[in-house]
């Protein structure tokens, strides 16, 4: 039980998968503001998890956390085995094993798509760069755009710059995909066609942890969907449940504004 | 997974890694120090320099043209070092008012709707801040403020009692005499009523509901009581203090005012002067003496001047002036360029009682040579009497008469005080002219005219050539780049905001006073504090001008004593200081002026 | 039917420009003419002066003091191999540049430089016997330059190289190697000065570049020590004037390395001054364009796995100082401006040798001197150097589009 008398859910990956991400008890404050109150949640490999929430819930802190964007000053975070603790070793491992997708894309402006998605496995794969650039075009393909490889962002629509991104994340060959509102700062018209490589990617096994507002794409690959409020797990259930009887008030009325 | 905390190697562990970094750094950094230090010890041993402020009580004998407080070579090192902080202040809080101005004025002609002014405008700031400012300095300092100013002796006089010469500008001032404390009081309750009206004022139009100024009644009313003070202190109660006296060295033709202490009615040198008193000479009888010199008023023309004391007509009952010798008399006549003081000798080949060219005097030696100095005048006059300030030493200068007919003083002459007057004055007898000294009652301010008795300026305030070229530079070359200020910050203003503004109905001046210059105020502020800053620093280019400010006096001050660390010390900290208290104000702005955001 | 017709008359054309521009009210009328009438006296004393009653023969005859002051002079065609390289390598810079956005910037500055030369190489083979062939030297190596770098040969990689190379090399050319009077002699710093000392200061620049983006990465580190050293350093810094610092320099560097002072050229001093004045300065510079690049972009990099220095390396610095290069050739001309100031440690730049030519005997005998003619000599030149930079950093910003967002 907290302050605001909603009780604490756990979220916990159904059994007999294998744990790719583990959090227990975390806590995290910035300065004295209690953002992530004693969250627990696992993941299974190949699960898509959703994660919702208003705005200032603390999802995205959340997901920041698991690849140590923030650190998290309580509790334990294993992600493939591996703790996030002060060990800058771990950190890397981490960060190496987990992509993560922005809501600002934040693709590198000064590079060209194909130079944006080669740095990494370059630099940190130690990827020849032959290598490395077959297998960006590879996933740029497979996002959809391989003709704008040799463009820089600022000659992308917002949609395509997306996509790079995601395509960005996908060549480090991570074993977890993180989301990040990859939607959010998109135009309406090309919302659609993001989604549609986040669904393929979902149904080709990725694991995938998403903090998005968009309803449809959790009721049409989401495994679990986590509802998230004033920096605590408040609902967790499948989207059949969620979307269809929500046992929490706090969870009934936000989704009332929202769909 | 992993179970419970495993120990991680300190060598993997930010946090660790993060201190033994910062050790590091410190312990290079410490070690840097302590060789420096013992560098620097083992040199003052070698060189035996002074390494400590002690010297700061040493006599200076530094030469300061002008300073904003007493000053004398005899002084030590510290309070030259003061003189240099106020005349660094000087230059700069004018500096700063003036290209604040210059600044603006031309900020707003880049925008006009007038093409050929804001070609101008453009012309001005692209070449002014593309050259040095050395170079602009030296220009104005050498180029300028040496070759074209006329001597002392030929000053130009502007109205309003202002001298330019090559000494500088001498302008009429107003200081506070020893009846300013008297009118303290009635200053605080101006500041008083002003507030109080002005509190009075704005609940009054915030009650009223609608726009009104709280500022300018108070202000009239503030000001008006100020006034009437001014009247009272002046008209009333006991005018000089107790024991004030004049010592007066007619010989020199100068005198000091001073509290007599000791009541033996001399300056003694425990005894201090009485600054800004206003007093009356009065000299019943006395002769003034001159010689002419040649002296080139135009291309070619030589003509044999005379200079006297200047004396005007009113000041005295009789003037009269005529040649030493009966010899000269014979055969010169006068011409007078102002009378009674300056004119020329000449000789009235035509005898219209005119000077015509072609009459000027020749070269008894070598009659092709025009102009002949040497001619001996006398000015008798009767009667005189002149009303003088003291300056802030309590010196006061009048012409050096003498007795009619008798010779020539001895230059240099025994010192002695001839008479001392109390402030009711009684005439003293003694081998010199006889004169009478009135202390005049004064207001709190006393307006100090600047007078050239002898061959400088005496009284008002003097502004050397050395601070107007440095002032003209810094001047126009800071206000080069506010200009850019202006303009940036006014164009910064999205068209939309005027757009909207007049769409509102607002008019030309009420878009430019509520809704633009606010906006563009919040941009200009900043920077321009910057180049106030910019400003006062850029006058330590002084030495250009051989003005005497913070940097020049303390490079001498390094220079004469071979002090150089407490120097450099001296230096660093004092425009550390300036900079961090122009930060200071800068945040305060910044504050001020932040938009209000999400 | 509306058919699209000429605009009224008076809008457009000449009269349209006049009455828009100059004579839109009573008011505009009158500040027209008056302005006029500034323009028409200052114009008419100003050129009646420069044509008739100026003594330029003084500064013609003091022509190599201003250049060079007192470097020898059958070693002068040592800066002139200088100023060849330099502005081959420009031109080289220049013609490969073709295809890039910054071209006509470039092209712009390379051009105006080598105009002048090329006009100083006309009066050199007319007027100056002894440098007569190194100015040839010097206009057929920019043209040279420019050619080569039009051309297919693939220098591209080697530019930067030979950029850094030539540094040692204007260094040694300057100042020589080997003692005796041979061909390569040294001249010791004492005897350079004119606009080449103004030139060699104002290469501070260069070496204070790296020491301020380590200032003004480590004003931005999380480690305090480091950062509140950084920030000491450059307000300290930046506090004073630079005039201040350099007299500072002349008075404590003997002292702080425990020399004696004759041992410490004045140049050193100076140039020491001037590299940390304009450190402290391009920290700052750095730090605005560190400041602009978005906190996403480092977020991005190390979601990647990137280590902290590669996202410094890689995805930080080149963005940053992309967005300054405007802000650091407007420092290069301020500090260009500010070498002027050496005058206070004794050195004899462009700026001290107006001075020493107008306290020149010859210089004395003319009647009211010869100050103002020396004054807007040497203000034409610092001007042409500075505008025409300022103009290039003006356009770069446009191009760039700093300020815009």
């Amino acid at each position: 039980m907290t302050e605001t008398g909603i009780p604490i859910a756990r979220a916990d990956a159904p059994a007999g998968g294998e744990k790719i991400i583990e959090i227990e008890g975390m806590n995290k404050w910035f300065g004295d503001f209690h953002v992530l109150k004693d969250i627990s949640m696992s993941v299974n490999k190949g699960e898509v998890v959703v994660i919702i929430g208003p705005s200032g819930s603390g999802k995205s802190t959340l997901i920041r956390c698991i690849n140590r964007l923030e650190e998290h000053q309580e509790g334990r975070i294993v992600v493939d085995g591996i703790e996030l603790t002060d060990d800058i070793r771990n950190i890397d491992q981490v960060r190496r094993e987990t992509g993560m997708v922005f809501q600002q894309f934040n693709l590198f402006p000064h590079l060209t798509a194909l130079e944006n998605v080669t740095l990494a496995p370059i630099r940190v794969r130690r990827w020849k760069r032959t290598q490395a650039e077959e297998r960006a075009m590879y996933f740029l393909e497979k996002v959809g755009i391989p003709e704008q490889a040799h463009k820089y962002p600022g000659q992308l629509s917002g949609g395509q710059q997306q996509r790079v991104a995601i395509a960005r994340a996908l060549t480090m060959e991570p074993k977890v995909m993180l989301f990040d509102e990859p939607t959010s700062a998109l135009d309406p018209e090309v919302i659609g066609e993001v989604l549609e490589v986040m669904v393929n990617l979902a149904k080709e096994g990725m694991t995938m942890c998403v903090v998005t507002h968009e309803m449809g794409f959790a009721r049409e690959v989401g495994d679990r969907v986590i509802f998230m409020d004033v920096g605590q797990i408040v609902e967790v259930g499948t989207p059949d449940h969620f979307f269809t009887n929500p046992s929490e008030e706090r969870t009934r009325s936000f989704l009332s504004k929202i769909l | 997974m992993a179970n419970g905390r495993t120990r991680i190697p300190f060598y993997r562990n930010v946090k660790i890694l993060g201190v033994l970094a910062q050790s590091v750094f410190v312990m290079v950094l410490l070690i840097g120090a302590a060789i420096l230090f013992t560098n620097v010890n083992s040199a003052l041993k070698k060189s035996n320099l002074p390494a400590d402020f002690t010297f700061l009580d040493d006599r200076a004998g530094i030469p300061i043209a002008e300073s904003a407080i007493r000053y004398e070579t005899d002084n030590t090192y510290l309070r030259a070092w003061v003189i240099g902080f106020l005349n660094t202040l000087k230059v700069a809080l004018v500096g700063v008012t003036l290209a604040s101005l210059l600044g603006v004025l031309l900020g707003v002609m880049r925008l006009s709707r007038n093409w050929l002014i804001r070609q101008l405008a453009t012309i001005y700031v692209e070449t002014v801040r593309n050259i040095p400012l050395a170079v602009q300095i030296v220009f104005w300092f050498t180029a300028v403020f040496t070759p074209i100013p006329p001597r002392i002796l030929n000053p130009i006089e502007l109205p309003g009692g202002i001298f330019f010469s090559n000494q500088g500008i001498a302008l009429p001032w107003l200081y506070p005499t020893y009846r300013f404390a008297a009118w303290n009081s009635w200053l605080l309750l101006a500041l008083l009523v002003f507030l109080g009206l002005f509190l009075w004022r704005r609940r009054q139009i915030w009650l009223a509901d609608r726009p009104g100024n709280p500022w300018l009644l108070p202000l009239a009313v503030g000001l008006l009581v100020a006034a009437v003070g001014y009247g009272v202190v002046e008209r009333s109660g006991n005018v000089l203090p107790e024991g004030i006296a004049a010592d007066f060295l007619p010989d020199r033709g100068r005198g000091t005012v001073y509290l007599d202490a000791d009541g033996n009615g001399r300056l003694g040198t425990s005894e201090h002067s009485v600054p800004f008193v206003s007093l009356t000479i009065g000299i019943s009888e006395g002769q003034l003496e001159t010689t002419t010199q040649n002296l080139t008023e135009s291309k070619g023309d030589v003509n044999s001047t005379f200079r006297f004391p200047p004396i005007e007509e009113g000041e005295a009952e009789r003037i009269e002036v005529g040649f030493a010798s009966p010899v000269d008399a014979e055969g010169y006549d006068l011409h007078f360029l102002r009378y009674p003081s300056v004119g020329l000798v000449y000789q009235d080949h035509n005898a219209n009682g005119n000077f015509d060219s072609g009459e000027e005097l020749v070269d008894p030696a070598d009659p092709t040579k025009k102009g002949f100095s040497g001619v001996k005048l006398v000015m008798t006059v009767s009667g005189f009497e002149r009303t003088v300030i003291a300056d802030r030493d309590g010196g006061f200068r009048v012409p050096r008469f003498e007795l009619p007919g008798a010779e020539a003083q001895v230059e240099g002459g025994n010192a002695n005080p001839f008479s001392v007057f109390r402030p009711t004055a009684a005439p003293s007898e003694a081998e010199g002219v006889e004169a009478v000294i009135t202390l005049n009652k004064t207001g709190p301010l006393v307006l100090s005219r600047p007078e050239i008795p002898v061959s400088e300026y005496v009284g008002g305030i003097r502004l050397t050539t050395s601070y107007l070229a440095l002032l003209i530079a810094l001047v126009i070359y800071t206000a080069s780049f506010i200009a850019e200020i202006v303009r940036g910050g006014i164009q910064a203003v999205p068209k939309g905001q005027s757009e909207a503004a007049k769409s509102l109905g607002l008019s030309d001046s009420q878009t430019f006073s509520l809704v633009i210059f606010p906006q563009a105020l919040r941009i200009i502020l900043p920077p321009m504090i910057s180049q106030y800053l910019n400003l006062t620093k850029n006058s330590s280019l002084a030495p250009l001008a051989a003005y005497g400010e913070l940097f020049v006096i303390t490079s001498i001050i390094a220079n004469q004593t071979g002090a150089s660390i407490p120097a450099a010390t001296m230096l660093i900290v004092s425009y550390l200081s300036i900079s961090l208290s122009f930060a200071f104000v800068l945040n305060i702005v910044n504050e001020r002026f932040a938009l209000v955001e999400r | 039917m509306a058919v699209s017709r000429k605009p009224p008359r008076r809008e457009v054309g000449l009269v349209g420009w006049l009455r828009k521009n100059l004579f839109s009210s009573i008011s505009n009328t009158v500040l027209t003419v008056l302005a006029s009438l500034f323009i028409f006296f200052a114009l008419y004393s100003l050129l009646s002066w420069i044509l008739f009653d100026a003594h330029w023969e003084r500064v013609w005859v003091n022509l190599r003091l201003f250049a060079v002051f007192r470097y020898p002079e059958d070693q002068l065609w040592r800066p002139l191999a200088a100023l060849a390289l330099c502005l081959g390598l420009l031109g080289a810079t220049t013609g490969l540049s073709r295809r890039t956005t910054e071209n006509p910037i470039l092209r712009g500055v390379f051009f105006s430089f080598s105009l002048v030369a090329a006009l100083l190489t006309v009066v050199a083979l007319l007027f100056w016997e002894s440098v007569r062939w190194s100015w040839l030297l010097v206009s057929l190596s920019s043209v040279a330059g420019y050619i080569i770098g039009m051309s297919r040969l693939r220098i591209g990689k080697l530019l930067p190289w030979l950029w850094a190379a030539s540094f040692p090399i204007i260094a040694l050319l300057l100042y020589g190697f080997m003692p005796g009077e041979g061909l390569m002699r040294v001249v010791p710093a004492k005897e350079w000065g004119g606009f080449l000392l103004t030139l060699v200061l104002t290469t501070g620049v260069i070496p204070s570049f790296p020491i301020g983006v380590a200032l003004a990465l480590g004003r931005r580190s999380e480690l305090p020590a480091i950062k509140y050293f950084c920030i000491a350093v450059i307000e300290i810094v930046r506090g004073a004037p630079l005039i201040m610092w350099l007299f500072v320099a002349s008075l404590l560097l003997p002292l702080l390395l425990n020399v004696d002072a004759n041992s410490l050229p004045s140049v050193m001093r100076a140039y020491v001054a001037i590299t940390l004045f304009s450190a402290a300065y391009m920290a700052e510079n750095v730090r605005g364009g560190l400041q602009a690049v978005p906190r996403g972009q480092t977020e991005a990099a190390k979601a990647l796995g990137l280590s902290g220095w590669q996202t410094t390396r890689l995805i930080v610095l080149p963005q940053a100082l992309r967005a300054v290069i405007p802000a650091i050739v407007g420092q290069s001309i301020a500090l260009f401006k500010d070498t002027s100031l050496v005058f206070i440690v004794g050195l004899t730049d462009f700026f001290t040798v107006a001075n020493v030519v107008a306290s020149q005997t010859e210089s004395l005998l003319i009647t009211g001197g010869i100050r103002l003619e020396v004054s807007l000599f040497i203000a034409l030149v610092y001007w042409f150097v500075a505008f025409r930079m300022s103009v290039a950093s003006r356009q770069l910003e446009q191009k760039l589009g700093v300020g815009e967002r």
